[in-house]
């Protein structure tokens, strides 16, 4: 069953919401019924978990236990287990701190993959790893290619099997903030998407629910093609330029969450993903442009 | 009241049974108690590993690769710090977690910590503290009254941390807070030479007695059954070792020797529980039950500690205990007369703080 096909009944306040988000199975549990709304809406498609079913992550989305701060000035706290890693947030934040929570429990704990801090889309087999520092138009770049075609692997964790090399899809919804927001909305009015949430530590931000198809793929493992660091700059005509395997090498390692953990298995892990692959700096200020480029990619 | 972490480690054949409820139980209780690594060492040396389900492996086997990472960059920082220190002809004693990598006990197993913790004579602390600073190692913030609180109550300074590798150093200067009744110089625990490094760290008998006096003075319990199954494991160390006299007599020797057994008693107490040995655990609970706060309210408590899988899930009763074991820790820590206007400062700092504006971001702790 998928999560559009529940019951109301059981998306109410306090209740635990059981799914597969690609290769690991979450509960979530809140108190606040916006979260189970946003949760039904951007992850409809994907499957829900019965309860006896083996759970990764166990996250609690929940009320100060301050009976002041319960009324006064909410505030949402994250939960993994028993752990709260994070400080508390205004409670009208709560699922883009579920979204945000999400990443670091995978982030922190699944070292059978390596994980990188990048974007990955696929078309035609060709399979393209956009790793960038925030604020270079990574994400914008990403739902303007998955909403004209393109697969959505990820939108923020790359996840690289040790074992094999391939690159495993979480198909999570997409992350804007800011000016992207309505750039995107315009683009694709029929795209759905969670409400905006306003002045969050990274500033407005919305989540844009993933592609149906991407999301029926995601256990279509792909191996990467090319890596891409693109760096949007207003009025620029578009320009690239090649990169050796060694910077790409690094520029990985550097947005890596987990190759000091992985020791001798994530250098050689790596070292294989980079084999084959080539290597671009994408400068551009036209997202049409843009899109063109990475369309030709595939011919 | 679930316990499948504590039962697991005693008796790993359990893996055989558990439904997959069980085992994201083990996981998510696992993780928050920092026992994921040693249980699957004890479930890989009683060779049942092949029964964990593949689903849940990732989570054992990503914990140790957390954990051979850390033992390789702690053996780097005991080598940094011995370089520092040694050469000022500052003796250095190892303690806890870092010990136990550096002599290889079989605590390391598993065993994710944050803090690499050493000890230096009282007269040396400041030397030894200055040292550490020309090699980079600092004080985060520290006002005025922490300075105080540290320096002239307890037995270890502010953490100090590595400006580039974020490694934390807590340097202790006592085994007990110097406010605490019992406090006695740490000069007086056995050490012995590390082999690889020329720092010290304590000897088999007196290593289970400062984990086990920290524990049992403790008011706050993260990790308990972490803490629990250290002790078990070094006093099956120690028993292995002993030739002559069990470990159980060599333990109560040495903690009347150094009137620590308010706390060794009870810490025996639960180690001989787990371990099944019931005429030296019927001779520690008569030692025990000579105090009756100890016997019906301590022991109790501590009981739930122990054995539950999440101290967050209490009962009413379980919740008292644990409001006791705090005021105990504290009232261990500090006479009243320094413990009041402590907890009120304490007190009036934490309101300060729940009420500060929002954070600006929602960044780690």
């Amino acid at each position: 069953m998928k999560l559009k096909d529940l019951a109301k009944s059981k998306l109410e306040s306090g209740k635990t919401l059981k799914f597969d988000v690609g290769p690991f199975s979450i509960a979530v549990k809140s108190d606040f019924p916006n979260v189970y709304e946003e949760i039904a809406k951007i992850y409809s498609e994907f499957e829900v978990l019965s309860d006896e079913h083996f759970v990764d992550f166990e996250i609690t989305l929940r009320n100060s236990h301050s009976l002041i701060r319960k009324f006064f000035r909410k505030q949402c706290f994250f939960q993994l287990g028993d752990q709260e890693p994070f400080t508390p947030i205004p409670a009208n934040q709560a699922f883009p701190m579920f979204e945000w929570g999400l990443n670091w429990c995978i982030s922190s704990n699944a070292h059978q993959y390596l994980m990188i801090h990048a974007a990955v889309i696929e078309k035609n087999g060709v399979c393209v790893v956009l790793p960038a520092p925030p604020g270079s138009g990574k994400s914008t770049l990403t739902a303007l290619l998955v909403f004209s075609g393109w697969r959505l692997l990820s939108d923020e964790l790359t996840l690289i099997e040790t074992s094999s090399g391939l690159i495993q899809p979480l198909a999570r919804p997409i992350n804007l903030k800011n000016q992207s927001i309505s750039v995107i909305k315009q683009a694709f009015p029929n795209v759905a998407h969670s409400n905006i949430v306003k002045d969050t530590h990274k500033g407005d931000v919305c989540l844009f629910k993933a592609p149906d198809a991407s999301v029926a793929n995601i256990d279509r493992k792909s191996k990467a093609t090319h890596i891409i660091l693109p760096k949007f700059s207003k009025n620029e005509a578009l320009s690239t330029d090649p990169m050796s395997q060694d910077s790409a090498f690094f520029e990985l390692i550097a947005n890596s969450f987990n190759y000091n953990i992985l020791g001798l298995s994530g250098f050689n892990t790596l070292t294989e993903f980079i084999d084959g692959t080539s290597s671009f700096n994408l400068r551009y200020g036209d997202n049409k442009a843009a899109l063109e480029w990475f369309e030709a990619l595939t011919l | 009241m679930s316990n499948l972490l504590i039962s697991l480690f005693n008796n790993p054949e359990l893996a055989k049974k558990l439904s997959m409820y069980d085992w994201s139980k083990v996981v998510s209780h696992g993780r928050d108690q920092n026992m994921l690594g040693r249980i699957w060492w004890r479930l890989q040396s009683n060779s049942v590993e092949k029964h964990v389900p593949d689903r849940v492996v990732p989570h054992f086997t990503s914990c140790n690769l957390f954990v051979e990472q850390q033992e390789i960059n702690i053996n780097r920082e005991l080598e940094d710090i011995s370089n520092t220190l040694v050469s000022r002809g500052i003796d250095t004693t190892v303690l806890k977690g870092a010990a136990y990598i550096a002599v290889s006990s079989s605590c390391k197993h598993g065993r994710i910590f944050n803090d690499i913790d050493i000890l230096v004579d009282h007269s040396e602390i400041r030397d030894a503290e200055i040292a550490l600073m020309t090699q980079g190692w600092f004080h985060k913030k520290e006002t005025d009254y922490d300075k105080r609180y540290f320096r002239e109550w307890m037995h270890e300074i502010q953490p100090l941390i590595h400006k580039d590798r974020l490694t934390t150093i807590d340097l202790h200067h006592n085994i007990l807070p110097l406010t605490n009744k019992k406090h006695f110089n740490a000069d007086k625990l056995k050490t012995i030479k590390l082999k690889q490094v020329p720092l010290l760290t304590f000897d088999l008998v007196d290593r289970f007695i400062h984990s086990a006096t920290h524990l049992f003075t403790e008011g706050e319990f993260p990790h308990a059954i972490r803490d629990i199954t250290d002790l078990i494991i070094l006093y099956q160390e120690l028993d292995g070792e002993a030739e002559t006299e069990s470990a159980h007599n060599l333990i109560l020797e040495r903690s009347k020797a150094l009137g620590l057994d308010d706390y060794i008693h009870l810490a025996l107490l639960f180690v001989l529980k787990n371990l099944d040995k019931e005429l030296e655990h019927r001779q520690v609970e008569s030692l025990v039950s000579k105090n009756a706060i100890t016997f019906y309210v301590t022991v109790p408590a501590f009981k739930f500690v122990f054995t539950a899988d999440s101290i967050a899930q209490g009962n009413f009763i379980n919740n008292v205990g644990l409001f006791w074991l705090y005021m105990r820790s504290h009232l261990i820590k500090m006479p009243l007369h320094v413990l009041i206007p402590h907890i009120c400062r304490k007190f009036i700092h934490n309101m300060k703080e729940k009420f500060k504006e929002e954070p600006v971001n929602g960044a780690n702790k």
